[in-house]
């Protein structure tokens, strides 16, 4: 099916205003999260080069790089990539849908638990209270009244599919019903055998690591592709190249995704088969991967001159090559080979801020930077600013992956070596360490930037409207603002 | 059948499949184990 040439049931303008307010709230604290996260994130990566200095607060513990470090990861990713995605969801299924949201106080109530989860979350971590596992630090209480929001996201989704006016389902409905389907699933389940049923030895490290691979597998990648598959063709006015391709990727990505996980631990105490069997699902990773990034190429086929002047297609775009590009790196990385190098090294950091930073976060300012201002009625204040958060976030995500990836090479070498002191490798990947300073501190400006450009139009419609100068349209769309 | 209807039995039965692998053999493997250890 082509999104763009489906009959319209509901008048677009009035489905603007009934998403309106759930979306906005699903993106503000997505911003709100953004911010503090990006500090956290900018003081532990400050922390990491110098311990010693001043910023390590070795006064204030819940200022230590131990309690900031995890909370800015999981606060990059509960809240800023999940709230913005679900965000961007709302709209999708609602317009998708072609449905009235008749009940959309269910979302505004979910967000409203998510981000009291999330709240409760940052003050447990950074008062102690970390559950001390790497993606699930938040305190089993605050992780349940994110589950309940899930939940609720979860149902809304459904009934809101299975109420559906447009009889045929587009792959993005694909994408986001189960990503909505399988985060609570895999959420309950690894909090609850970990922090609550207490699994013993090895499955705990089986089970946190199967959760890893879901979690970027299973809700952040298909919350991305689910926008990227609706997004650029609408950008473009023209049908996806081939649903069929766009289907099969999906199908694959449903039974390959939950299997990936465990390559965090190969040489683990672990069944080789399951170790194996996760290699073997990352490698063949790669066809959906080809499969999404060669529809979305021949989708855009002959319009790449688009990009210049579209900045929502430039995130988008960018942000599906990303994919591309951390799904091939995951894959090479997954050989045995390989892996025994990079494992435990700074070149993991480097692989999941590609795909957070890059890939997820693109995709996700992309579809913000279309929705607002459909959703408010009015353009973007100032196009440069979005200019600066691209530029400042590509150049700076950049050079912190490269960064990072040599630094673990040579970490990984070193490690290997039985004759290298720790100090000496430690000492090697100094200048490395320290360099990811000024490349953090690009992305926590644009990130900055993103949030002063949605500020302009969200919060001030009073000076935006007094301004003589006339905003200027970043969406070079050629078609008319909805009227909010 | 419905599409909605094959599209979420898709999603519970190729998740379930990674679910059952790498989470509930290993937790009911290990559990047994300590159990026999005891």
């Amino acid at each position: 099916m082509s999104q763009s040439s489906s009959p319209t049931l509901v008048e677009p303008g009035a489905m603007n205003r009934a998403v309106r307010w759930p979306v906005l709230f699903f993106f503000a604290s997505g911003f709100a999260w953004l911010l503090v996260a990006s500090i956290l994130w900018l003081l532990s990566v400050v922390q990491m080069a110098d311990p010693t200095g001043w910023l390590s607060c070795s006064n204030v513990p819940w200022l230590t790089y131990g309690r900031v470090y995890p909370v800015s990861l999981d606060l990059l990713v509960y809240g800023s990539a999940s709230l913005f995605g679900v965000g961007v969801a709302i709209w999708i299924l609602a317009k998708m849908a072609q449905t009235p949201l008749l009940t959309g106080w269910l979302p505004l109530f979910a967000g409203a638990f998510w981000n009291a989860g999330l709240l409760f979350g940052v003050w447990g971590v950074l008062g102690g209270g970390s559950t001390g596992r790497e993606w699930l630090e938040f305190p089993p209480y605050t992780a349940f009244a994110i589950l309940v929001a899930q939940i609720v996201i979860a149902v809304w989704a459904i009934g809101l599919c299975l109420f559906r006016r447009q009889r045929q389902l587009y792959v993005s409905q694909y994408y986001l019903l189960g990503a909505f389907i399988w985060f609570p699933w895999f959420y309950a389940t690894a909090n609850g055998l970990l922090n609550v049923a207490g699994a013993s030895g090895v499955a705990q490290s089986a089970i946190q690591w199967w959760y890893f691979g879901c979690l970027f597998g299973l809700w952040l990648t298909p919350l991305a592709l689910a926008a990227a598959f609706y997004f650029i063709p609408i950008i473009l006015d023209r049908p996806l190249y081939s649903e069929r391709l766009a289907l099969l990727g999906f199908w694959l990505l449903a039974g390959l995704a939950g299997w990936t996980g465990i390559t965090q631990i190969i040489g683990g105490p672990l069944p080789a088969w399951m170790i194996t069997s996760s290699i073997v699902a990352k490698v063949l990773l790669i066809i959906p991967i080809i499969a999404v990034a060669a529809n979305l190429h021949l989708t855009m086929r002959g319009q790449f001159e688009l990009i210049k002047s579209n900045l929502a297609l430039r995130f988008l775009m960018i942000g599906a090559m990303l994919y591309g590009l951390s799904g091939i790196w995951d894959a090479i990385n997954a050989f045995r080979t390989i892996d025994r190098i990079t494992q435990f090294t700074l070149a993991v950091s480097a692989r999941n801020y590609l795909t957070l930073l890059g890939f997820v976060f693109f995709v996700s300012f992309g579809s913000i930077y279309f929705i607002v201002p459909r959703i408010l009625g009015r353009s973007w204040r100032y196009a440069g600013l979005v200019r600066w958060h691209f530029w400042l976030s590509i150049v700076g995500l950049g050079f912190l992956v490269f960064d990072l990836t040599i630094a673990g090479v040579i970490q990984g070498l070193g490690l290997m070596d039985p004759k290298v002191p720790i100090p000496a490798v430690l000492d090697m990947i100094a200048p490395f360490v320290a360099a990811q300073i000024p490349a953090a501190a690009a992305i926590v400006i644009a990130n900055i930037v993103s949030v002063f450009s949605v500020l302009t139009v969200l919060v001030n419609p009073a000076w935006h409207a007094a301004t003589k100068k006339a905003p200027e349209p970043i969406l070079d769309l050629g078609e008319e603002m909805p009227v909010a | 059948m419905k599409s909605i209807t094959r599209l979420v039995l898709g999603i519970f039965v190729l998740f379930g499949l990674s679910w059952i692998g790498l989470v509930a053999y290993p937790y009911l493997t290990f559990a047994e184990l300590k159990a026999d250890r005891d």
